[in-house]
């Protein structure tokens, strides 16, 4: 076997040097863009994670659901408040997050390192508590909401083994409760829940659960216990309290109940990522075909396959009865609108599989924000969104936020359209255009901006 | 800029190295392609300091290393930059040993795959592997011997089930 492995890594390495080396050129201006990159990648993923929270729909499998009756009474924009003033140097690539009442942002300076953030009461325009720095880092990782605080990752450049550190901030006070350095390349993940921090990988296959409160573990499984040696956990609705997904090295699956946490073994083997929605799991191979699992009981079985030359990629919950599969190809990207349970295809975005299609998407209701707009569960395109970005407010309705410069940059100053959305029937209401800089955050009234002298608040409905 | 400064020449050099290191880790030719781009964008940022570090190649692979397992990167970052950046040169089709070894070692745990990697593409000493890795000379020994056998009990496998691994890879 040894002559044989030889030969084999010899084809292997025959192959790789003769895949194309990108431009240096390429590298070099994707450098310069890829700080915010970072920044859109966090914000999203975030907002995955919040999508799952509300996906227990699509275990009843309806295809009835409708929107809501509460409508948005949407007014134009109203600034609350004086906003929050300070020195902020080198102050980019903002992101916010609102939840309870508050938005809270979160910033790298570019000239200093540090990595900052900061909360704003949305209904005073008041600040929630001072800036606080986390400590200087040569890139920011993302963050998330969890319950009653704000995960925050900064990262290491300097080479060093834990690369990176979570820092949990409390979301009344915007003190830091404890702090955490990790290592994503042992295979692990931290992955937030309601009953805690999971964190997994550690030691071989260790899975831990950390208090939000006081960052100690509330318990530990060894990964001495063989049976779960947890690589990869399912998160899309781990915020919910419902059982994880364990995948152990060799695919066997296990189900964690939390607070229990008794593993229990499903008989069951899937390769590949794993992304858990309604019920089922779904597992994705790099070139391969899509396999879902019903949780209820079955085996993996053959779910959707990419068309010739596309890859898929991220698996997203996309409203009532269906679910979402990113594919990409050499030329771009789609998204397939998929039946949850037998993988049909219902419609796609991005047919011609285009630069800049198929990205990800949220719902509002049974409606789904993608790419291009706003769309009715039958892939009827109710708005159009062109370069804004839709933000769901409310259970039935969304901002169109249109920004002039690139996603991340600017510095507060810039001309900010803003739109409601009715996702009933995809009517507009332009609210106004205002001064501030990427990065805007809104709840179901209020929206907060960075600007160009810290953040400020409007309420867009009453 | 004429050759950046040094960046030009130091990406000519050890380009082809970072391709193979992320081909042995993620076995897809775009993917690596991507990876070793985005490390050689984060190099560029900080080519001033990089520049003068003993091992910048050693901290391209962990670069590398950590992208191709960074669930937060592999939700977004890839389609963002790829929605504003050209894509690379496409590559020839792999031989048909190299489609069985990639699919074999996707089998594998990271650690394993990084170090039969870094032994078998680019003919790192255990120790040096165990410098990197941040492991003892036997653990890098352990992490071999067991990627070996997990590639072995995939090699052997009858070809349906290496079709299977190989998400229904085409296997003749």
């Amino acid at each position: 076997m040894s002559a044989d492995l030889d030969q084999l890594f010899g084809s292997l390495r025959a192959d790789s040097d003769r895949i194309p080396l990108p431009l240096a050129a390429g590298a070099r201006a994707r450098g310069g863009r890829r700080r915010r990159n970072s920044v859109i990648a966090s914000v999203l993923a975030v907002a995955l994670v919040a999508a799952g929270v509300t996906s227990g729909l699509l275990l009843t499998g309806r295809e009835d659901v409708t929107l809501p009756p509460a409508r948005v009474n949407f007014v134009p924009l109203e600034q609350v408040g004086p906003g929050v003033s300070g020195e902020f140097p080198g102050r980019t690539f903002v992101w916010g997050q609102a939840a309870g009442g508050d938005a809270y942002f979160t910033w790298r300076s570019e000239t200093t390192g540090q990595l900052m953030v900061a909360g704003v009461q949305l209904p005073t325009g008041k600040p929630a508590w001072p800036a606080r720095e986390l400590g200087k880092y040569g890139d920011f990782a993302g963050s998330f909401l969890a319950p009653g605080v704000l995960g925050v990752m900064g990262e290491r450049d300097d080479g060093s083994p834990l690369d990176r550190r979570l820092h949990v901030v409390d979301l009344s006070t915007g003190q830091e409760r404890w702090a955490l350095d990790f290592d994503i390349n042992q295979g692990g993940d931290l992955t937030p829940t309601t009953g805690g921090l999971l964190v997994t990988g550690e030691n071989g296959g260790q899975l831990r659960l950390l208090d939000w409160a006081s960052g100690k573990a509330l318990w530990t499984m060894p990964s001495s216990q063989g049976t779960v040696v947890a690589t990869t956990v399912a998160t899309a609705e781990a915020l919910d309290n419902r059982p994880l997904v364990l995948q152990a090295p060799d695919g066997a699956l296990s189900l964690l109940t939390l607070p229990d946490m008794q593993p229990r073994p499903l008989g069951q083997r899937m390769q590949g990522r794993l992304t858990v929605i309604g019920g089922r799991v779904y597992a994705s191979t790099e070139g391969g075909p899509v396999t879902v699992l019903d949780l209820a009981g079955g085996a993996p079985r053959p779910f959707h396959t990419p068309a010739n030359g596309a890859r898929a990629g991220m698996i997203q919950p996309c409203g009532p009865g269906l679910v979402c599969v990113q594919e990409e190809s050499r030329t771009g990207e789609a998204m397939m609108v998929l039946d949850a349970a037998t993988g049909a295809r219902k419609w796609q975005v991005g047919g011609d599989y285009g630069r800049g299609r198929g990205g990800p998407v949220s719902t509002v209701g049974d409606r789904i924000l993608g790419a291009e707009g706003m769309y009715s569960p039958s892939g009827k395109l109710l708005y159009r969104s062109g370069q804004a970005i839709l933000s769901p407010v409310g259970p039935a309705a969304a901002l169109a936020i249109q920004y002039p410069g690139s996603p991340g940059m600017g510095g507060g100053d810039q001309p900010v359209q803003v739109s409601g959305v009715d996702a009933s029937d995809g009517h507009v209401t332009p609210l106004g255009t205002i001064r501030a800089g990427y990065g805007c955050v809104a709840d179901n009234q209020y929206l907060a901006c960075p600007d160009a002298a810290g953040f400020k608040v409007w309420r867009f409905s009453k | 800029m004429p050759d950046a400064d040094g960046f030009d020449e130091f990406y000519r050099d050890t380009g082809p190295r970072l391709i193979r290191y992320a081909y042995g880790l993620t076995g897809d030719p775009a993917e690596a392609q991507d990876l070793v781009q985005e490390a050689y964008a984060r190099a560029w940022q900080r080519w001033r300091k990089l520049s003068g570090y003993a091992d910048a190649e050693g901290w391209l692979r962990l670069v590398v290393t950590r992208l191709s397992t960074d669930r937060w990167r592999w939700l977004k970052v890839r389609r963002t930059a790829a929605a504003s950046a050209r894509p690379p040169a496409p590559a020839e089709p792999p031989s048909e040993d190299t489609v069985l070894l990639v699919g074999a070692l996707r089998t594998l745990p990271v650690q394993h795959r990084r170090a039969l990697t870094l032994h078998y593409l680019l003919d790192r000493s255990i120790a040096d592997i165990a410098i990197e890795m941040g492991a003892t000379a036997g653990t890098v020994k352990s992490w071999l011997a067991r990627g070996r056998a997990g590639l072995a009990e995939v090699l052997t496998e009858p070809a349906a089930e290496v079709a299977e691994v190989l998400g229904g890879s085409d296997v003749r």
